[in-house]
Protein backbone atom coordinates (compact mmCIF):
# COMPACT_ATOMS: atom_id res chain seq x y z
CA UNK A 1 0.00 0.00 0.00
CA UNK A 2 1.25 3.42 -1.49
CA UNK A 3 -0.96 6.75 -0.72
CA UNK A 4 0.34 10.45 -0.11
CA UNK A 5 1.27 12.09 2.95
CA UNK A 6 -0.93 15.24 3.64
CA UNK A 7 -4.29 14.85 0.99
CA UNK A 8 -7.58 15.46 1.98
CA UNK A 9 -10.46 14.17 2.74
CA UNK A 10 -8.83 10.74 2.58
CA UNK A 11 -4.88 9.29 2.17
CA UNK A 12 -4.97 9.27 -1.81
CA UNK A 13 -5.09 6.74 -3.75
CA UNK A 14 -8.08 5.05 -1.87
CA UNK A 15 -6.99 1.47 -3.17
CA UNK A 16 -3.22 2.46 -2.16
CA UNK A 17 -2.11 1.63 -5.16
CA UNK A 18 0.90 4.59 -6.33
CA UNK A 19 1.97 2.24 -9.71
CA UNK A 20 2.81 5.10 -12.78
CA UNK A 21 2.12 2.48 -14.89
CA UNK A 22 -1.70 2.96 -13.99
CA UNK A 23 -1.32 6.72 -13.55
CA UNK A 24 -0.97 9.77 -15.76
CA UNK A 25 -0.65 13.85 -14.89
CA UNK A 26 -3.35 15.61 -16.76
CA UNK A 27 -2.43 19.44 -17.69
CA UNK A 28 -5.03 21.24 -18.68
CA UNK A 29 -5.80 24.65 -19.90
CA UNK A 30 -2.29 24.10 -21.39
CA UNK A 31 -2.25 26.54 -24.13
CA UNK A 32 -2.04 30.33 -24.38
CA UNK A 33 -5.70 32.07 -23.74
CA UNK A 34 -6.42 30.30 -20.27
CA UNK A 35 -3.01 30.05 -19.29
CA UNK A 36 -2.33 34.17 -19.49
CA UNK A 37 -6.10 34.52 -17.93
CA UNK A 38 -5.15 32.91 -14.56
CA UNK A 39 -3.13 35.17 -12.03
CA UNK A 40 -0.49 33.21 -10.69
CA UNK A 41 0.37 31.12 -14.13
CA UNK A 42 4.22 31.48 -13.62
CA UNK A 43 4.46 29.87 -10.10
CA UNK A 44 2.24 27.29 -11.27
CA UNK A 45 3.79 26.59 -14.07
CA UNK A 46 6.76 26.11 -12.86
CA UNK A 47 5.33 23.65 -10.12
CA UNK A 48 3.39 22.03 -13.25
CA UNK A 49 7.28 21.36 -14.42
CA UNK A 50 8.31 19.85 -11.10
CA UNK A 51 5.66 17.20 -11.21
CA UNK A 52 6.02 16.66 -14.64
CA UNK A 53 9.81 15.52 -14.48
CA UNK A 54 8.79 13.58 -11.47
CA UNK A 55 5.97 11.66 -12.98
CA UNK A 56 8.13 11.02 -16.19
CA UNK A 57 11.13 10.06 -14.19
CA UNK A 58 8.66 7.47 -11.95
CA UNK A 59 7.79 6.59 -15.73
CA UNK A 60 3.91 7.74 -15.67
CA UNK A 61 3.19 9.51 -18.79
CA UNK A 62 2.38 13.45 -18.97
CA UNK A 63 -0.67 14.60 -21.03
CA UNK A 64 -1.31 17.79 -22.15
CA UNK A 65 -5.45 19.65 -23.25
CA UNK A 66 -5.96 21.59 -25.48
CA UNK A 67 -9.19 22.72 -25.68
CA UNK A 68 -11.15 24.16 -28.84
CA UNK A 69 -14.24 26.65 -28.31
CA UNK A 70 -17.72 24.33 -27.91
CA UNK A 71 -19.54 24.15 -31.28
CA UNK A 72 -22.88 25.81 -31.99
CA UNK A 73 -22.23 27.77 -29.17
CA UNK A 74 -22.41 31.80 -28.21
CA UNK A 75 -19.34 34.25 -29.50
CA UNK A 76 -17.85 34.64 -26.11
CA UNK A 77 -17.57 31.68 -23.53
CA UNK A 78 -13.85 31.33 -24.33
CA UNK A 79 -10.82 33.88 -23.81
CA UNK A 80 -10.88 35.60 -27.48
CA UNK A 81 -7.44 34.41 -27.55
CA UNK A 82 -7.02 31.00 -26.96
CA UNK A 83 -4.82 29.05 -28.89
CA UNK A 84 -2.76 26.14 -29.26
CA UNK A 85 0.45 27.50 -28.31
CA UNK A 86 1.66 26.88 -25.29
CA UNK A 87 3.38 29.98 -23.60
CA UNK A 88 5.03 28.81 -21.06
CA UNK A 89 8.57 26.56 -20.64
CA UNK A 90 7.14 24.43 -17.84
CA UNK A 91 4.44 23.30 -19.80
CA UNK A 92 5.84 22.20 -22.87
CA UNK A 93 5.69 19.30 -24.27
CA UNK A 94 8.61 16.68 -23.62
CA UNK A 95 9.33 13.39 -25.48
CA UNK A 96 7.11 11.03 -24.28
CA UNK A 97 4.25 13.25 -23.58
CA UNK A 98 0.88 13.19 -24.97
CA UNK A 99 -0.86 15.84 -26.25
CA UNK A 100 -4.92 15.76 -26.70
CA UNK A 101 -7.46 18.07 -27.98
CA UNK A 102 -10.82 18.22 -26.46
CA UNK A 103 -13.99 19.92 -28.18
CA UNK A 104 -14.82 22.15 -24.91
CA UNK A 105 -14.10 22.88 -21.21
CA UNK A 106 -14.00 19.08 -20.16
CA UNK A 107 -11.05 17.53 -21.12
CA UNK A 108 -12.48 14.54 -22.60
CA UNK A 109 -15.42 15.88 -24.21
CA UNK A 110 -14.96 15.36 -27.87
CA UNK A 111 -11.63 14.13 -27.88
CA UNK A 112 -9.69 10.84 -27.65
CA UNK A 113 -8.07 11.28 -24.02
CA UNK A 114 -10.63 8.57 -22.60
CA UNK A 115 -9.48 6.40 -25.31
CA UNK A 116 -5.73 7.08 -24.68
CA UNK A 117 -5.91 6.68 -20.77
CA UNK A 118 -7.82 2.98 -20.93
CA UNK A 119 -5.87 1.59 -24.07
CA UNK A 120 -2.99 2.20 -21.71
CA UNK A 121 -4.54 0.74 -18.71
CA UNK A 122 -4.40 4.17 -17.03
CA UNK A 123 -6.91 4.66 -13.93
CA UNK A 124 -5.22 6.84 -11.84
CA UNK A 125 -5.13 10.94 -12.65
CA UNK A 126 -3.24 13.71 -11.41
CA UNK A 127 -4.56 16.70 -12.25
CA UNK A 128 -2.96 20.73 -12.73
CA UNK A 129 -3.72 23.23 -14.70
CA UNK A 130 -4.74 26.58 -16.00
CA UNK A 131 -8.35 28.42 -16.18
CA UNK A 132 -8.96 26.19 -13.42
CA UNK A 133 -12.02 26.97 -12.54
CA UNK A 134 -13.21 25.82 -15.96
CA UNK A 135 -10.49 23.56 -17.56
CA UNK A 136 -9.50 21.76 -14.64
CA UNK A 137 -12.57 21.46 -12.91
CA UNK A 138 -14.76 20.23 -15.68
CA UNK A 139 -12.34 17.59 -16.67
CA UNK A 140 -11.86 16.66 -12.96
CA UNK A 141 -15.88 15.82 -13.21
CA UNK A 142 -15.85 14.15 -16.17
CA UNK A 143 -12.77 12.21 -14.73
CA UNK A 144 -14.56 11.19 -11.75
CA UNK A 145 -17.74 10.04 -13.62
CA UNK A 146 -15.71 7.83 -15.74
CA UNK A 147 -14.48 5.95 -12.44
CA UNK A 148 -11.13 7.33 -12.69
CA UNK A 149 -8.83 7.99 -9.05
CA UNK A 150 -8.26 11.53 -8.99
CA UNK A 151 -6.30 13.49 -7.16
CA UNK A 152 -5.95 17.73 -7.60
CA UNK A 153 -2.99 19.23 -7.53
CA UNK A 154 -4.29 22.35 -5.12
CA UNK A 155 -0.71 24.29 -5.40
CA UNK A 156 -0.71 23.35 -10.12
CA UNK A 157 -3.85 24.64 -10.12
CA UNK A 158 -3.90 28.31 -11.50
CA UNK A 159 -7.25 29.77 -11.07
CA UNK A 160 -9.01 32.68 -12.43
CA UNK A 161 -10.01 33.82 -8.89
CA UNK A 162 -7.73 32.74 -5.80
CA UNK A 163 -11.44 32.96 -3.48
CA UNK A 164 -13.62 31.43 -5.98
CA UNK A 165 -10.76 28.33 -5.81
CA UNK A 166 -10.80 28.04 -2.61
CA UNK A 167 -14.12 27.27 -2.83
CA UNK A 168 -13.70 25.18 -6.00
CA UNK A 169 -10.76 22.28 -4.43
CA UNK A 170 -13.51 22.32 -0.64
CA UNK A 171 -16.30 21.28 -3.07
CA UNK A 172 -13.74 18.06 -4.33
CA UNK A 173 -13.68 17.03 -0.63
CA UNK A 174 -17.33 17.67 0.26
CA UNK A 175 -19.09 14.28 0.86
CA UNK A 176 -16.29 12.24 1.91
CA UNK A 177 -14.21 13.01 -1.38
CA UNK A 178 -16.94 13.42 -3.73
CA UNK A 179 -14.64 14.57 -6.82
CA UNK A 180 -11.41 12.61 -5.03
CA UNK A 181 -8.59 14.22 -3.18
CA UNK A 182 -6.64 17.02 -3.22
CA UNK A 183 -2.83 17.56 -2.15
CA UNK A 184 0.87 19.72 -2.45
CA UNK A 185 3.05 19.06 -5.60
CA UNK A 186 5.55 18.46 -2.80
CA UNK A 187 3.47 15.31 -1.19
CA UNK A 188 3.32 13.85 -4.82
CA UNK A 189 6.63 14.24 -5.89
CA UNK A 190 8.24 12.24 -2.68
CA UNK A 191 5.58 9.37 -2.94
CA UNK A 192 6.51 9.43 -6.92
CA UNK A 193 10.45 9.24 -6.42
CA UNK A 194 9.51 6.29 -4.71
CA UNK A 195 7.57 4.57 -6.79
CA UNK A 196 8.64 3.02 -10.14
CA UNK A 197 6.86 1.55 -12.58
CA UNK A 198 7.04 -2.13 -12.81
CA UNK A 199 6.35 -2.64 -16.56
CA UNK A 200 8.75 0.50 -18.62
CA UNK A 201 6.15 2.37 -21.07
CA UNK A 202 8.21 1.07 -23.58
CA UNK A 203 7.46 -2.40 -23.08
CA UNK A 204 3.65 -1.46 -23.39
CA UNK B 1 -45.54 32.73 -28.37
CA UNK B 2 -41.46 33.54 -27.68
CA UNK B 3 -40.54 35.46 -24.91
CA UNK B 4 -37.30 37.14 -22.77
CA UNK B 5 -34.62 37.92 -22.33
CA UNK B 6 -34.21 37.32 -18.82
CA UNK B 7 -32.64 39.84 -16.86
CA UNK B 8 -28.94 37.74 -15.46
CA UNK B 9 -25.77 37.84 -14.81
CA UNK B 10 -23.29 38.24 -16.93
CA UNK B 11 -25.81 38.98 -19.99
CA UNK B 12 -29.14 39.08 -20.72
CA UNK B 13 -30.35 35.59 -21.29
CA UNK B 14 -30.43 34.13 -23.69
CA UNK B 15 -27.81 35.58 -25.54
CA UNK B 16 -29.70 35.15 -28.88
CA UNK B 17 -33.05 37.22 -27.01
CA UNK B 18 -34.98 34.75 -27.91
CA UNK B 19 -36.88 32.41 -25.08
CA UNK B 20 -38.55 29.87 -28.10
CA UNK B 21 -41.17 27.73 -25.72
CA UNK B 22 -40.54 24.47 -28.46
CA UNK B 23 -36.62 24.53 -27.86
CA UNK B 24 -36.48 25.05 -23.89
CA UNK B 25 -36.09 22.68 -21.61
CA UNK B 26 -36.90 23.20 -17.74
CA UNK B 27 -33.85 20.74 -15.69
CA UNK B 28 -34.72 19.59 -12.45
CA UNK B 29 -31.66 17.74 -11.50
CA UNK B 30 -31.72 15.29 -8.66
CA UNK B 31 -34.67 16.35 -6.21
CA UNK B 32 -34.05 13.19 -4.30
CA UNK B 33 -35.37 12.51 -0.41
CA UNK B 34 -31.40 11.21 -0.62
CA UNK B 35 -30.23 14.73 -1.67
CA UNK B 36 -33.45 17.31 0.35
CA UNK B 37 -35.33 14.36 2.48
CA UNK B 38 -34.84 13.35 5.96
CA UNK B 39 -33.10 10.29 6.70
CA UNK B 40 -31.10 10.22 2.60
CA UNK B 41 -27.62 10.25 2.34
CA UNK B 42 -27.17 13.82 3.01
CA UNK B 43 -28.90 13.76 5.89
CA UNK B 44 -26.74 10.53 6.89
CA UNK B 45 -23.86 12.31 6.28
CA UNK B 46 -24.80 15.25 8.61
CA UNK B 47 -24.93 18.21 6.30
CA UNK B 48 -28.15 20.71 6.86
CA UNK B 49 -31.38 19.63 4.68
CA UNK B 50 -31.88 23.52 5.43
CA UNK B 51 -29.33 24.25 2.60
CA UNK B 52 -30.48 21.76 -0.06
CA UNK B 53 -34.23 22.29 0.34
CA UNK B 54 -34.18 26.18 0.19
CA UNK B 55 -34.62 25.91 -3.47
CA UNK B 56 -37.74 23.78 -3.68
CA UNK B 57 -40.40 26.32 -3.40
CA UNK B 58 -39.28 28.65 -5.84
CA UNK B 59 -38.66 25.60 -8.36
CA UNK B 60 -42.22 24.19 -7.79
CA UNK B 61 -43.12 27.69 -9.30
CA UNK B 62 -40.77 27.85 -12.01
CA UNK B 63 -41.82 24.05 -12.76
CA UNK B 64 -45.74 25.08 -12.74
CA UNK B 65 -45.01 28.06 -15.21
CA UNK B 66 -42.95 26.12 -17.59
CA UNK B 67 -45.53 23.43 -17.81
CA UNK B 68 -48.07 26.03 -18.58
CA UNK B 69 -45.81 27.39 -20.99
CA UNK B 70 -45.42 24.04 -23.00
CA UNK B 71 -41.52 23.55 -21.96
CA UNK B 72 -39.83 20.22 -22.18
CA UNK B 73 -39.64 19.21 -18.42
CA UNK B 74 -36.58 16.88 -17.81
CA UNK B 75 -36.44 15.46 -13.84
CA UNK B 76 -32.75 13.42 -13.30
CA UNK B 77 -32.34 10.78 -11.00
CA UNK B 78 -28.89 9.70 -9.40
CA UNK B 79 -29.11 6.03 -8.09
CA UNK B 80 -27.21 2.65 -8.60
CA UNK B 81 -28.40 -0.34 -9.54
CA UNK B 82 -29.37 -2.76 -6.74
CA UNK B 83 -26.46 -5.27 -7.24
CA UNK B 84 -24.17 -1.68 -7.54
CA UNK B 85 -22.25 -2.94 -10.95
CA UNK B 86 -22.61 0.45 -11.78
CA UNK B 87 -21.10 2.12 -9.08
CA UNK B 88 -16.92 3.14 -9.40
CA UNK B 89 -15.37 1.30 -6.58
CA UNK B 90 -14.09 4.31 -5.25
CA UNK B 91 -16.98 6.35 -5.03
CA UNK B 92 -18.09 2.85 -3.19
CA UNK B 93 -15.40 3.34 -1.12
CA UNK B 94 -15.51 7.10 -0.22
CA UNK B 95 -19.29 6.75 0.99
CA UNK B 96 -18.41 4.16 3.36
CA UNK B 97 -15.34 5.48 4.77
CA UNK B 98 -17.70 8.43 6.29
CA UNK B 99 -20.46 5.79 7.43
CA UNK B 100 -23.20 6.73 4.56
CA UNK B 101 -22.68 3.52 2.37
CA UNK B 102 -24.07 3.61 -1.08
CA UNK B 103 -26.55 0.43 -0.74
CA UNK B 104 -26.30 0.62 2.59
CA UNK B 105 -29.48 0.20 4.53
CA UNK B 106 -30.98 3.56 5.73
CA UNK B 107 -34.39 5.13 7.35
CA UNK B 108 -35.24 5.50 3.74
CA UNK B 109 -33.90 2.72 2.08
CA UNK B 110 -30.54 1.33 0.79
CA UNK B 111 -29.14 4.53 -0.25
CA UNK B 112 -28.12 6.18 -3.51
CA UNK B 113 -29.93 2.31 -5.07
CA UNK B 114 -32.91 2.69 -7.74
CA UNK B 115 -36.33 1.79 -6.68
CA UNK B 116 -36.15 2.85 -2.72
CA UNK B 117 -37.45 5.32 -1.34
CA UNK B 118 -34.75 7.39 -0.82
CA UNK B 119 -34.15 7.82 -4.48
CA UNK B 120 -37.64 8.88 -5.42
CA UNK B 121 -38.44 12.70 -6.03
CA UNK B 122 -39.79 14.85 -3.26
CA UNK B 123 -43.73 15.35 -3.71
CA UNK B 124 -43.10 19.69 -3.96
CA UNK B 125 -41.71 18.65 -7.56
CA UNK B 126 -42.72 15.58 -8.64
CA UNK B 127 -43.28 14.48 -12.19
CA UNK B 128 -46.14 13.85 -13.50
CA UNK B 129 -47.37 11.74 -16.93
CA UNK B 130 -45.66 12.54 -19.60
CA UNK B 131 -42.38 14.60 -18.36
CA UNK B 132 -39.28 13.05 -19.34
CA UNK B 133 -37.03 11.29 -16.17
CA UNK B 134 -33.30 10.45 -16.67
CA UNK B 135 -31.91 8.12 -14.46
CA UNK B 136 -27.82 8.21 -14.03
CA UNK B 137 -24.94 6.57 -12.31
CA UNK B 138 -22.66 9.39 -12.06
CA UNK B 139 -22.93 13.03 -11.21
CA UNK B 140 -23.28 14.59 -14.92
CA UNK B 141 -26.96 13.89 -16.07
CA UNK B 142 -24.83 13.39 -19.69
CA UNK B 143 -22.66 10.96 -18.74
CA UNK B 144 -23.58 7.36 -19.21
CA UNK B 145 -27.46 8.44 -19.98
CA UNK B 146 -29.99 9.19 -22.89
CA UNK B 147 -30.14 13.05 -21.59
CA UNK B 148 -28.72 14.26 -25.25
CA UNK B 149 -30.42 12.05 -26.93
CA UNK B 150 -33.91 13.04 -25.65
CA UNK B 151 -33.25 17.06 -25.59
CA UNK B 152 -31.84 17.35 -29.35
CA UNK B 153 -34.63 14.86 -30.66
CA UNK B 154 -37.19 17.25 -29.15
CA UNK B 155 -35.37 20.24 -30.63
CA UNK B 156 -34.07 21.24 -27.61
CA UNK B 157 -31.33 23.86 -28.01
CA UNK B 158 -32.02 26.31 -24.51
CA UNK B 159 -31.83 24.87 -20.88
CA UNK B 160 -32.83 26.31 -17.61
CA UNK B 161 -31.21 24.65 -14.62
CA UNK B 162 -32.56 23.85 -11.12
CA UNK B 163 -31.01 21.18 -8.79
CA UNK B 164 -29.33 19.89 -5.98
CA UNK B 165 -26.58 20.24 -5.52
CA UNK B 166 -25.17 23.94 -6.68
CA UNK B 167 -21.28 22.75 -6.98
CA UNK B 168 -21.74 19.27 -7.70
CA UNK B 169 -24.21 17.20 -9.55
CA UNK B 170 -26.62 20.97 -11.25
CA UNK B 171 -22.59 22.02 -11.81
CA UNK B 172 -21.46 18.94 -13.73
CA UNK B 173 -24.27 18.77 -15.86
CA UNK B 174 -24.26 22.44 -16.68
CA UNK B 175 -20.56 22.59 -18.00
CA UNK B 176 -21.78 19.22 -19.51
CA UNK B 177 -24.28 21.02 -21.34
CA UNK B 178 -22.64 24.52 -22.30
CA UNK B 179 -19.90 21.96 -23.89
CA UNK B 180 -22.57 20.47 -26.18
CA UNK B 181 -23.36 23.81 -27.52
CA UNK B 182 -26.83 24.22 -25.39
CA UNK B 183 -27.85 27.74 -24.08
CA UNK B 184 -28.23 27.07 -20.14
CA UNK B 185 -29.16 29.59 -17.31
CA UNK B 186 -29.14 28.44 -13.95
CA UNK B 187 -31.66 29.93 -11.34
CA UNK B 188 -29.86 31.13 -8.36
CA UNK B 189 -32.84 30.19 -5.91
CA UNK B 190 -33.89 27.08 -7.61
CA UNK B 191 -30.82 25.20 -6.62
CA UNK B 192 -28.85 24.82 -2.83
CA UNK B 193 -25.24 22.78 -1.98
CA UNK B 194 -24.37 20.89 1.42
CA UNK B 195 -22.04 24.40 2.26
CA UNK B 196 -23.23 28.13 1.84
CA UNK B 197 -19.66 29.54 0.50
CA UNK B 198 -19.98 26.53 -1.87
CA UNK B 199 -22.77 27.45 -3.28
CA UNK B 200 -22.15 31.00 -3.67
CA UNK B 201 -18.94 30.32 -5.67
CA UNK B 202 -20.55 27.90 -7.72
CA UNK B 203 -22.75 30.65 -9.53
CA UNK B 204 -20.05 33.13 -9.54
CA UNK B 205 -18.41 30.26 -11.42
CA UNK B 206 -21.05 30.58 -14.23
CA UNK B 207 -20.70 34.36 -14.59
CA UNK B 208 -16.88 34.12 -14.82
CA UNK B 209 -14.67 35.54 -17.85
CA UNK B 210 -17.97 36.19 -19.61
CA UNK B 211 -20.38 33.85 -18.94
CA UNK B 212 -18.22 30.69 -19.19
CA UNK B 213 -20.56 27.94 -18.65
CA UNK B 214 -23.86 30.40 -19.81
CA UNK B 215 -25.62 32.59 -17.15
CA UNK B 216 -27.55 33.09 -13.58
CA UNK B 217 -31.13 34.95 -13.17
CA UNK B 218 -33.41 34.64 -9.83
CA UNK B 219 -36.56 32.88 -10.63
CA UNK B 220 -38.34 36.00 -10.54
CA UNK B 221 -36.27 37.77 -13.22
CA UNK B 222 -36.88 34.12 -15.36
CA UNK B 223 -40.86 34.31 -14.43
CA UNK B 224 -40.83 38.03 -15.35
CA UNK B 225 -39.71 37.42 -18.50
CA UNK B 226 -42.15 34.10 -19.56
CA UNK B 227 -45.38 36.23 -18.13
CA UNK B 228 -45.03 39.30 -19.73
Amino acid sequence: MTTLDQTLPYPWPYDGCLDPGRLALIVAGAQTGWIEASPDHAGVAARIAAVSRAVREAGALVVLVHHSRPAGSRPTPFPPEHGTRPAEPGVAQSAGDLVVRSAGVDGFHGGPLDDELRTRGIDHLVLTGFGAEACVDSTLRSANDRGYECLTVTDAVAFFSPQLGRHALASITMSGGIFGAIGPSAALVEALSHASSPVPMEAK
Amino acid sequence: MNLGPVDAEPYPWPYDDVIDPARTALLLIDWQVDFCGPGGYVDAMGYDLDLTRAGLGPTAEVLAAARAAGWLVVHTREGHRPDLRDCPPNKLWRSKRIGAGIGDSGPCGRILVRGEPGWEIVPEVAPIDGELIVDKPGKGAFYSTDLDLLLRRAGITHIVFTGITTDVCVHTTMRDANDRGYECLLLSDCTGATDAGNYEAALKMVTMQGGVFGAVASSKALLAAVDA
